[in-house]
Parts: C-alpha cells; structure tokens; sequence
C-alpha cells in the first residue's frame, strides 16, 4: 500500500491479486451472488484507490479491506431493494416468538470431513442466505477474520454490546437453518 | 439526528437520544400520541421515518431507518437464541480466533462444535481470475480521480548546495526516526500481548464463574484479606492470590497472567506448590478487591486491568501520582477487562464513569475534598454514584 501511495501503479495489482480469492469468498457469502460479489469487489478497491492517501500505513491492509468490502455490499444491498426482509404492516409486539438452539444438539460436519460436498455447499448457501444481513455481516466478519468484539465494534461504528447480540443471534440462526436445510425442512425459510 | 457515519459508509448508529427516543415508541405500539414534550420532536421524526416519509418535507434519513428497520425486525421475527453455555462458548471462540483448542476445558466442547459450524461458512475453492483483476484495474482507470501520490524526494531536489544540505537534513532525520519507528513497534507488540493476555484471562474468569454460580475467584474472605497488598508465594492472602487461583485450577495458562510489560513477571514456570506470586512486583494485573462482599462484575464493571502503580509507590515509600497510568505500557494508557469479556484501551486510570480504577472510593472522595479547600479545580468529572465501585490491586 505504501509503494502504491508513492506512485507504483503496479503495487495495486498486487494488492488485488493478493486479496483476490479471500475477499471474493467472503463477499459472495454476504451478498449470496458472485455478480452481486464482483460488484462489491469492483467498489471496495475503487474506494481503496480514492482512499490511498489518507490510509493510515501503520494499520493492517486486510480488515480495513474487509470493512470496506462488507460496507459496499450492504450498499449494493441496499440499492437493489430496500430491507425486503421485514413486514411493516405486521403489528409490533406480535412477535413469533423465541426458540433456544443448543449447539450439541445440531448435527455439523467436522472439518475432518474434508471439503463439502456440492449439494452441502448449496445448502450452507440456502441457511446463510436466510440470514439478516447484520447477522450475516457480524458472523462473516468474525469468521472470515477472526476479529474480536472489540475490533468488529470499532470497524462496523457499532457498539460492541450490538455486536455480540448478533454475533449470538447469529451463530444461534444459522445453527437452525443449517439444520432445516440439512434435514430437508423448508417450513421455516421465511424467517429471517 | 444520526450520529456521524464515518466517510466509508460504516454502519449507521442512533444517538442516546434517539435510541431512547425509539425505545418509547416502541413501548407505545409506534403511536407518537401522548409523547413527553422533552423528546416530541424526535419521537415525531420517527414516526415519520416509520411511515416511510411519505411526506415531502421530511428528508431522507437512510441511517436512521436502517437503523430502527434492523430492531424492528428483531421484533417482529421469530428468532433464536442460544444457551447460555453456547454464549460463553461462542465469545472464548472469538476471544481465542476461533481456535477451540485453546478455549478452556469447560466450554471447549461446545466452542468445537462453535467451529465447526463456523467453518462451514468457508465455501468452495476460489480461483484466482486475472480477468476480474483486470476488470478493477479498468474501472479505476477510468475514473477521473487519480491518487494523490507522493513525489519521490530526488526528484524534487536539484544539485544546488542547499538541496545537498537538504539531503543531509533529510538523512539525519531519518536516523532520529528509525528509533521511534522501532519503538512504536515494539510498543504495539507490547500492547497487543496485553489485550490478548486480559481476554484469555477474561475466558478463563468467565469459565470460573460458570462453574462458581457466577462468582468471581476468591479464595479468601475480605476479612481474611485485609493484607490484600501482602503478596505470599506460601500464603493466598492478597488479592492476587485472588486471581492467581485461575492458573492453579488450571482456568487460565499462567503466561496470561505474565505481561511483557512486567520486567519482573517471572519467565520460567512458577513452582507447582505456589499459591500466589513470589512478591509484588511479579504481579502483572490488578484485579477486583472484594469491597463490602461485593462478589460480581456488572457487564460494563472493569474487572481486570494492567497493574496498578498506585500500590507500587506506596509500598516504595515514594507519594503516589493519581494521574499515573500503569507502567505495564511505560505510563501510556491501560487496558482494562470489562464484565461482559471486552477489553479496553483508556489513556487514563479511570472508567467511563470518572471512576478511578486503582482507587476506593473513600480515597477519591477524600482527594477531591483536598483539592476543593485548596482551590484546585475537580480532578475528573464527578463519578456516578450510584455504578458500583471498581477498586483493583494486586
């Protein structure tokens, strides 16, 4: 990044190059698509280019990039159609109510398993994609970079109370919907 | 209405005011009638927020909907939950980079099983596509804002004698940089073993307490602490025989207690028999005294900090500085472990609520008292008293 302030235009080849396959993977999970994805990938390396000199050097390149790339997702999200998610003619208070997910009960591949098959990749993409996108941001982030609370808080702008509520909320989610779809229970594909 | 979104979009957040604001209408069915005078207007905005702005005076607030759009749809969703257990089980996954092996004993399993559905999230493989790269490339290409490059320094400078003694002032001030630059490093390190060593004591206090019907480690009673300064290898009679427990029960690795900041915290392994540190200034972090039996940590409480200096200046006979940092970071700052397992960097010995961390209130009170009849302005703003005290030692 600091060749590529300096003027070395070939610095940011490289830098996309080198965060090519990482950041698309994390991408086409937030956003559920790879146009969707290549999109945000397109925009967050523009940002980066507008951005360059004002990068702090002495910050990691990587979950600035991430923050980034998650930011324009949920932009791009949010132009192709406005939280579709929720009903607003849906009184408030009727909620459908709370249900405990306890972890040892939910049957999960061990990563001794080996590489999922194409027909458990397809179902991870049916359970993520039931999730909200704050749900899935959070946990994506989490996963994909493996940043504290702390850090997750400081780079969304959030605070880091909200970001462990989802962060549970979100494991708990997609713990259930990996469950529906491994079992072949589709009943609860609208909840989200 | 919104606080300030920073310039990279980063995600939108309600002020107090607004989340106070949003609570009440949501308390009220989203009805704005019968609103108290002191937050009409915003509740007002609200509403019309709520409503879509179908009004065309109302200017567009994304923030501020995507904002009460996110909690209403927690609300009006079913969602789920995890147990308690899966909770904690998922903060020591985060706390440790998602490395169960690390987690401790008691919530391993279940931070195994955390990591496992986790990982499911990886996808496939991934090949590198030059094309996209290329793609990228064109589209900044074409945009017409070129990066403000820096000009290399050569080719600024002529072969004018000032320009040579501009070289030579460059040169030096590049050597008197390098040692900072250094220092900055290894300060960096130094600051990020700390975090890293609170957070795994954090899990490992967290574990403790899931196992102690919520109470923190205590292996005395206060009165059997009154010499809680009193560091004994033989006798767990401070407080940091308090928290050393955690390594003998095997909660927490010794080394998390060990900062790099400590040049006294022993290197090699501590005798097995040890029930606390050898003397005082091996104790690397101060943590909670037992203040009139006060036995839990409120979520936002600070429990665990870098050591205090205060007690190092008394037991060295020298008059301590209340505004003194910890020396685990040469007097920079702190970090401090909050109850709900965050870790927090604070420039000053203080809580967000003004309260000193390395002081009991009584002390604090007595200070301010002192600086008043000698008319020297408050200290800190005034602490709130109804938060519970945080007084930690070692």
């Amino acid at each position: 990044m600091r060749q590529y302030v300096k003027g070395n235009r070939d610095a940011l080849r490289q830098i996309i190059d080198r965060y090519q396959t990482d950041l698309m993977r994390f991408l086409i999970r937030l956003t559920g698509s790879r146009d969707a994805a290549e999109d945000a990938f397109q925009e967050t390396f523009l940002q980066l280019h507008l951005s360059a000199s004002r990068f702090d050097t002495s910050r990691r390149l990587r979950p600035w990039l991430f923050t980034i790339a998650a930011n324009k997702a949920r932009d791009g999200l949010r132009k192709k159609s406005r939280q579709p998610l929720l009903v607003l003619s849906k009184p408030v208070g009727e909620s459908e109510g709370t249900e405990m997910v306890d972890l040892l009960e939910i049957d999960v591949p061990t990563p001794s398993d080996g590489m999922l098959s194409a027909e458990q990749q397809r179902l991870v993409d049916r359970a993520v994609s039931q999730l909200s996108h704050p749900l899935r941001e959070v946990l994506l982030l989490a996963y994909f970079q493996r940043l504290s609370y702390a850090q997750i808080a400081d780079e969304l702008g959030i605070p880091l109370g909200t970001v462990k509520s989802r962060l549970h909320a979100a494991v708990a989610s997609f713990a259930k919907f990996w469950q529906q779809v491994a079992s072949g229970d589709n009943s609860e594909d609208q909840h989200r | 209405m919104k606080e300030s979104a920073s310039p990279d979009g980063s995600y939108p957040r309600l002020t107090a005011a607004d989340e106070h604001a949003l609570e009440w209408l949501l308390d009220h069915r989203l009805d704005p009638a019968g609103t108290p005078i002191e937050i009409a207007p915003r509740v007002q905005q609200l509403a019309r927020v709520l409503s879509m702005a179908g009004e065309a005076d109302v200017p567009r607030d994304d923030a501020l909907a995507d904002a009460v759009l996110d909690r209403l749809a927690v609300i009006t969703s079913k969602s789920f939950v995890l147990s308690d257990a899966d909770e904690d089980a998922v903060d020591a996954a985060v706390m440790t980079g998602m490395d169960a092996s690390r987690v401790p004993s008691v919530l391993r399993d279940r931070a195994k099983r955390v990591t496992s559905l986790v990982a499911l999230l990886d996808g496939p493989e991934i090949g590198h596509d030059a094309a996209l790269t290329d793609r990228v490339l064109a589209a900044i290409e074409s945009t017409e804002a070129p990066i403000e490059t820096e000009k290399p320094v050569l080719a600024r400078l002529s072969g004018r004698l000032a320009d040579m003694v501009s070289i030579a002032a460059v040169l030096l001030i590049s050597a008197s940089v390098v040692w900072p630059v250094m220092s900055t490093v290894r300060t960096n390190a130094m600051r990020n073993a700390n975090q890293a060593n609170l957070a795994v004591a954090g899990v490992g206090l967290g574990a403790y307490a899931a196992d102690f019907a919520d109470h923190l480690p205590r292996v005395r009673t206060p009165e059997q602490q009154r010499r809680w300064w009193d560091v004994n290898p033989h006798m767990p009679r401070s407080n940091a025989s308090n928290l050393f427990s955690l390594v003998r029960l095997q909660y927490t690795p010794e080394q998390a207690l060990k900062s790099p900041g400590n040049e006294h915290a022993p290197t090699g392994p501590l005798p097995a028999d040890a029930v606390d540190w050898q003397d005082i200034r091996q104790v690397s972090y101060s943590y909670l005294l037992p203040i009139a039996g006060r036995n839990e940590a409120s979520s936002v409480g600070v429990v665990l900090a870098d050591r205090s200096p205060i007690m190092l200046r008394l037991l060295a006979g020298e008059v301590p500085d209340i505004s003194e940092n910890s020396p685990n970071h040469d007097g920079r700052g702190q970090h401090m472990l909050r109850g709900d397992g965050s870790v927090i960097w604070s420039t000053e010995p203080r809580t967000q609520y003004g309260d000193h961390i390395y002081l009991p209130r009584s002390v604090e009170q007595a200070v301010e008292f002192r600086r008043w009849q000698m008319g020297m302005p408050a200290w800190h703003t005034p602490e709130l008293r109804h938060y519970a005290d945080v007084f930690l030692g070692p």
